[in-house]
């Protein structure tokens, strides 16, 4: 199994786990339905499930996260300096 | 046996691998971004019921991951490696020019005299000596690690003329070596005072980070273009490279400027 393989496997994972984190936290301090939680966890999962079933319609959050994973090196070496000026 | 010893070291890190800066340089932005999303997470959650601090651990670990994942298939995909490069590059430059502009900084604030009368009146030679003895006493662990780099700088250099091939390009990259040895190891050091504060896997990406752009030397950015030529139907023009560097690294100086001076106004208010 090659770097590109595990990629293809592992982000949509990752990506719906973090979903359902993030709609999880939301629902408990909002205090959602016991139901809604359930739509909500099942919606994440559907997603992960046509990620993998049909890669095509992911392709947009793909590149979305792409675009997230380019401007970091940038904005994170601005940080850096922010922190290197104040630290050292 | 010892003589060649700085020798060698040099020349093992003169034949960096090209894909060698741009992994570490990745590499130190996951950890910076997951260091600090975890800290972003904890700052604007904390307060909600659900919320514990693994959960937030398990939230920016999941998104950094899946950022990663998805830029490396798109990169490989959309064949983006030399836009991808020339990002991490950039930010690499980036870091150098504050970095520099950090110890340029440091050097004229020893050397310009400081509040009115207390030191003009002393020499700079007993005020560099106290100066000395002051840091010895509270860092010794980091002045020796310097004066051990400094010295192996100083041997290898010497030895491109003395022993090797006098080529002034292979001193600078020699000289090049020697200072990201030495902000690797100031970085690593000041660590312990930002650590707390960046968390730590934050503030161990920006190590990695700063080291992994030293790693492009000033003077054989080709290697990096001449390693990717057969993946590239039209390999970059050497003529791009310095205009690019330069402007990231120009770009680095004017960052730290912006944030020493509205450091320095901030603190005189």
């Amino acid at each position: 199994m090659n770097i590109t393989e595990t990629a293809t496997l592992l982000w949509p994972a990752l990506f719906c786990l973090s979903t359902l984190i993030v709609f999880l936290l939301i629902a408990t301090q909002r205090g959602y339905s016991r139901q809604s939680q359930y739509l909500g966890a099942t919606a994440s999962l559907g997603l992960l499930i046509l990620a993998y079933t049909y890669p095509p319609a992911v392709t947009l959050i793909r590149w979305g996260l792409t675009l997230v994973g380019f401007a970091a090196p940038v904005a994170l070496s601005i940080v850096g300096i922010r922190y290197l000026v104040d630290e050292t | 046996m010892m003589a060649q010893f700085p020798l060698q070291v040099a020349s093992f890190l003169e034949v960096v691998p090209a894909w060698l800066p741009v992994i570490t340089v990745s590499l130190g932005v996951c950890l910076l971004l997951f260091g600090m999303g975890e800290r972003y997470i904890a700052a604007h959650l904390s307060h909600w019921k659900a919320y514990t601090e693994r959960t937030g651990v398990l939230l920016a670990g999941s998104l950094t991951g899946s950022i990663s994942g998805a830029t490396y298939l798109t990169v490989r995909q959309s064949e983006l490696t030399l836009l991808f490069i020339f990002f991490t590059f950039i930010s690499g430059q980036l870091i150098q020019g504050a970095v520099a502009a950090r110890i340029i900084q440091k050097i004229i604030d020893f050397f310009r005299p400081t509040d009115a009368g207390r030191d003009s009146d002393r020499s700079f030679l007993s005020r560099g000596y106290a100066f000395v003895k002051g840091k010895i006493k509270d860092r010794l662990i980091i002045v020796a690690a310097t004066g051990v780099l400094s010295i192996y700088m100083v041997l290898s250099i010497l030895s491109v003329f003395v022993l090797g091939s006098g080529e002034p390009l292979e001193a600078i990259e020699r000289f090049w070596t020697g200072f990201l040895l030495l902000t690797i190891a100031s970085l690593v050091f000041d660590f312990r005072y930002f650590a707390h504060r960046l968390s730590w896997p934050a503030a161990l990406g920006l190590v990695i980070a700063a080291s992994g752009a030293f790693l492009y030397s000033p003077v054989g950015f080709s290697s990096v273009t001449t390693a990717l030529a057969p993946y590239l139907d039209n390999p970059l023009p050497d003529w791009m490279r310095l205009p690019l560097g330069a402007f990231g690294f120009f770009a680095g100086v004017v960052f730290w400027a912006i944030f020493y001076l509205k450091d320095g106004e901030s603190k005189d208010l």
